[in-house]
């Protein structure tokens, strides 16, 4: 009978809790209210054992008179009680707080009653706290712990899959209650919309204790002595005012749209009460015709900051590199991925994902070498989001290792290379400064070479145009931009009408330098026919008449490269010697045609004629100086002692790119990736 | 080719004109030798003519000089030795074409002239020439040695006897004097060049007039030789660009075949290069030639043994021209030879020569 009575009465206890407190009275062991448990200040009404804490509230007959041992006795148990009661919350504190408050402990130990912890009773309550549930204490907090990564992730990868714009966190933490508003950014990436709104918990519990230390006692499921005494409300575990007391939340929450998730994240575990208040505001979210769609999720210990930052990425990120078409030299961005979508940075502080790519610097001026992290949400590369940019210089050419470290959503750092300058162009700066067509200045020479003479004055010339292309081929940067046409021309047999009016050309249209050594080297000297002029003329005839050979391309920088002895022959006959072109050509004409037409920069390489050309007398050796100062308009060598490398230089072969730029790293066929994850230091 | 200074003289020819050719070292004087036959087969007036050859030198002379220019297409090697020629120039003019057969053609081509029988159509011009190295001209001559090859002065050391360029020079002097003519060859190319015309000709003609004097053959003070100053090369273009201005050399090309370019130009030309340079010796030539002969018995020739470069419309071009070649430092023949006032200077000589003779130009 006694044990029925004694349910029914903590069964009215639960159904009172609604009034929060009754009979509240204080003694000097710690607050007390009348009808409430003496331990955990539960109220109860019949019942023999309080349903929160276990202490009999209503003990069998004592037989006989009531002793003041039995009073002592009864006192220390009770005492001993109400200790081990608040010991369990002083843990509980200093699990969540002690870390950063390493006096934590002792304050609160002086503040729980029943005096002095025993020894081995504060270790002996933390083995209880460790061992039991979560929620371990007066009242089971009901509250699964579930892992971060299911809890939290599964709302931010529908944020981040654009699935939900807007999230309300609730965090619940050791002081207050704050709700903070977070979205994503264009690229997924969360972040907080604005402060936080917070409520600290004495101003939703007035009647909390105003002292740090008895609230956090008492939020952790503790009473503490609080100064002792009787008191009029005693607000703890199993209250039944949140909803009262949370209404300020709740109508914050209430201005949040309809479509918005609401997390709520308990920072502290294990608290009763702030369990208690976890409880009610997901009563609240979850209630038929309130918010339906909201998730109301629980429990998890990390901060907001770190919740966003182990969000998953919406887009890849990779890094920006220039692909050049290997015909058309058509410039078209691309990425090189570096972290696919969905990407999360593992759990833990201080944990990134790395990853690293080895990509070749433009073979040209790249003292400005734009290193640009992006997400490739379009197909246009303008409107791709940049993440992370920095610069850098490289040497022409060379292969430059990148290693990046992805610290979150959004948040890439640099590892290498070392030499990094953070930030210059804006992206869409960078793409501006991309070239539609990349490569080395295109260079079309064409040899006009005399090729009657001398075995070795003919094999010298051969020779020289050979030494050249090896030269050019081992030091251009891009040899298959160099085209060369090759016009050799042999003597008019003046002798011979006939003959004289054969073609007196060995022409080879533009082509690689390879091909063309191949076509020089097959070329033989042939008699001279004259002393004094050979048909220089017609080659340049040829340039410009040739039908059906391609000499020259557009866009490209074009040389005319004459080497020779004799000048050409003039279109009439003059006041010496030399006679002149069969055909009546005019060499001047012709290169004037070529000139305007094909806007040729002439360079030449003059050697001596077997015949002075002062023997033809008359004007012929002041017209063959000036015939080769034209020829050799922009830059004229004695073939005595020309070099290779000054004849490259005069037509500016080795340089290559000119000032073309290109302000982003080249895929090269030494680019690979690798990815980690883990923690990672270094630059940026 | 060349024969002995003893050697005996051939019989001189029915109507005899020795005619001597003198002229600077190169000055084309064996060219000149070698274009006769060619200017004889080309003439294109009333009379035809042909060379033919009086002994086996000549005859042999002939022929190579022939494959020599037409053939091999280049100029005769240099003369080392003097070289007696006995040519006979037959003319022949047809009966039906000229009642005045026999008469000497002149240079207007109508010239006057005897009549002849009707058997005497066909005229004989007998040509004695000594060809000999144009060093023997030199001033400064002093003899060759018998290994010398060239044309080269020879200042060192006193001869003990007489060398044989010195009895080469001693005959050419005594051909000189005999002659009834000469042909003076003056190169203005290697004039230009060397600047030796006087040279080659100062010592020469003191030593005719000399030697003429002592042959009491002068008239008054002056030689009675007919002289054609034959100004050569004039197909070079190293001449005529300079002699002629450029619209005379347009309407050189007016006319199909080789054009002609009067004595006036040539005469104009001389006059230019004794000019032409304060240093120039033509002028010494000139006043030489001028005090020396007598002026109606001088005339001036614009000559070229191998003529001007005609293309394929037989026509000249003056944009393209010269008929010489320069090849491996050596000067080529580009087309056929077609002399220009080669045999003209030599026909009008003959004919001066006969008609003081004769009084009559048969």
């Amino acid at each position: 009978m006694a044990d029925r009575a004694a349910d029914r009465a903590a069964d009215r206890a639960a159904d009172r809790a609604a009034d929060f407190v009754a009979r509240p009275m204080e003694t000097r062991e710690g607050p007390t209210a009348a009808g409430s448990c003496p331990v955990c200040i539960l109220p109860f009404e019949d019942a023999r054992v309080c349903a929160g804490c276990g202490w009999w509230l209503r003990g069998g007959y004592v037989l006989g008179e009531i002793t003041a041992e039995l009073e002592r006795a009864f006192r220390e148990r009770l005492a001993t009680a109400r200790r081990r009661f608040d010991l369990r919350a002083v843990v509980r504190v200093v699990e969540a707080v002690g870390s950063g408050d390493p006096g934590v402990a002792d304050r609160l130990v002086g503040l729980v009653r029943g005096g002095a912890p025993a020894p081995g009773e504060f270790d002996m309550a933390r083995a209880e706290v460790l061992a039991g549930p979560p929620g371990s204490g007066p009242v089971d907090s009901g509250l699964s712990m579930a892992p971060v990564s299911a809890v939290v992730g599964l709302l931010l990868t529908r944020m981040v899959a654009g699935e939900v714009e807007r999230a309300a966190v609730i965090e619940l933490t050791s002081d207050a209650v704050a709700v903070t508003g977070v979205g994503t950014d264009e690229l997924g990436v969360p972040y907080r919309l604005g402060p936080p709104r917070t409520w600290n918990w004495s101003d939703l519990l007035p009647v909390l204790p105003s002292d740090q230390d008895s609230q956090w006692l008492r939020l952790a499921g503790g009473i503490g002595v609080h100064g002792g005494g009787r008191v009029k409300q005693v607000i703890t575990v199993g209250q039944d005012g949140w909803s009262a007391a949370l209404r300020p939340v709740r109508d914050a929450l209430s201005m949040i749209d309809a479509s918005c998730a609401v997390v709520l994240v308990r920072q502290v575990a294990g608290w009763p009460m702030v369990d208690d208040g976890v409880r009610a505001l997901t009563g609240h979210l979850v209630r038929p015709g309130g918010a339906a769609d909201h998730e109301a999720v629980t429990a998890v210990t990390d901060t907001l900051d770190e919740l966003l930052r182990l969000a998953p990425l919406r887009h890849g990120y990779g890094l920006a590199l220039a692909e050049v078409d290997r015909v058309t030299r058509r410039v078209r961005l691309v990425t090189h991925p570096l972290f696919g979508a969905d990407t999360m940075v593992p759990p833990g502080p201080g944990t990134a994902r790395a990853a690293e790519v080895t990509v070749t610097a433009p073979p040209t001026r790249s003292d400005d070498l734009t290193l640009a992290v992006v997400a490739p949400v379009e197909d246009d590369p303008r409107q791709w989001r940049p993440v992370a940019l920095a610069r850098c210089t490289t040497p022409p050419g060379s292969a430059v290792h990148v290693r990046v470290a992805l610290d979150g959503p959004g948040r890439v750092r640099f590892l290498d290379p070392q030499d990094l300058r953070i930030g210059g162009l804006s992206w869409p700066r960078v793409v501006d400064r991309v070239p539609d067509e990349f490569g080395a200045d295109h260079a079309d020479v064409v040899f006009v070479l005399e090729l009657s003479g001398a075995d070795d004055a003919v094999t010298a010339r051969l020779r020289l145009v050979m030494d050249l292309l090896d030269l050019v081929e081992a030091e251009h940067p891009e040899p298959a931009a160099v085209r060369v046409g090759l016009v050799g021309y042999d003597d008019h047999d003046l002798l011979d009408w006939r003959r004289s009016q054969l073609p007196v050309l060995r022409t080879a249209p533009a082509a690689a330098m390879a091909d063309a050594a191949v076509v020089l080297r097959g070329w033989r000297p042939s008699t001279p026919r004259h002393d004094y002029a050979a048909p220089v003329e017609d080659a340049l005839h040829a340039l410009n008449e040739l039908a059906g050979v391609s000499w020259w391309r557009d866009g490209a920088t074009h040389y005319l490269v004459t080497i020779g002895a004799r000048p050409p022959h003039p279109p009439r006959q003059r006041d010496d010697l030399t006679a002149p072109c069969p055909a009546r050509r005019d060499w001047r004409a012709e290169m004037d045609q070529l000139i305007a037409q094909v806007g040729v920069r002439r360079v030449a390489v003059r050697g001596t004629p077997a015949i002075a050309m002062a023997r033809a007398r008359g004007s012929a050796a002041q017209r063959a100086d000036a015939a080769w100062r034209q020829l050799g308009a922009d830059a004229l060598f004695a073939m005595d002692d020309v070099s290779t490398r000054e004849l490259a230089s005069a037509l500016g072969l080795p340089a290559g790119y000119g000032e073309q730029v290109l302000p982003v790293p080249l895929a090269g066929p030494s680019a690979d990736s690798r990815g980690t994850a883990g923690a990672c230091g270094g630059a940026g | 080719m060349s024969m002995s200074p003893g050697a005996p003289v051939p019989d001189r020819p029915r109507h005899d004109v020795r005619i001597g050719l003198w002229g600077a070292a190169s000055s084309g004087k064996t060219t000149y030798l070698g274009a006769l036959k060619f200017a004889a087969q080309q003439a294109r007036s009333q009379w035809r003519w042909k060379v033919v050859a009086k002994d086996p030198a000549a005859l042999s002379v002939l022929g190579e000089l022939a494959n020599v220019l037409a053939i091999q297409r280049e100029f005769p090697p240099a003369t080392f030795g003097n070289t007696r020629l006995s040519w006979s120039f037959l003319g022949e003019k047809p009966l039906e074409q000229s009642p005045r057969v026999g008469s000497w053609p002149t240079r207007d081509r109508g010239g006057g002239g005897s009549r002849t029988t009707a058997r005497t159509n066909q005229i004989e011009v007998a040509l004695d020439l000594l060809d000999v190295p144009g060093g023997l001209f030199d001033d400064n001559f002093a003899g060759y040695d018998d290994d010398d090859e060239e044309d080269e002065l020879d200042f060192d050391g006193p001869s003990t006897g007489p060398s044989r360029g010195v009895v080469h020079a001693e005959e050419l002097v005594e051909h000189l004097v005999a002659c009834d003519g000469i042909i003076y060859l003056f190169d203005p190319i290697r004039d230009e060049a060397e600047g030796d015309a006087y040279r080659h000709f100062n010592r020469m003609l003191d030593e005719v007039v000399s030697r003429a004097f002592d042959r009491g053959k002068l008239i008054g003070n002056r030689l009675p030789h007919q002289l054609a100053v034959c100004v050569t090369k004039f197909d070079d273009p190293r001449v005529l660009g300079r002699a002629v201005e450029r619209h005379e050399l347009e309407k050189l090309g007016a006319k199909p075949g080789q054009p002609k370019i009067s004595s006036d130009v040539a005469f104009r030309y001389f006059n230019m290069l004794c000019h032409d340079r304060p240093d120039s010796t033509a002028r010494h030539v000139r006043d030489g030639i001028m005090s020396t002969f007598q002026a109606d018995r001088v005339r001036f020739y614009a000559t070229s043994s191998i003529g001007f470069y005609l293309g394929v419309d037989d026509r000249f071009d003056p944009a393209d021209y010269a008929n010489v070649i320069s090849e491996g430092g050596r000067l080529r023949i580009r087309a056929r030879l077609q002399p220009m006032n080669v045999l003209e200077p030599l026909v009008k000589m003959a004919a001066e020569i006969r008609k003081a003779r004769t009084g009559r130009l048969v």
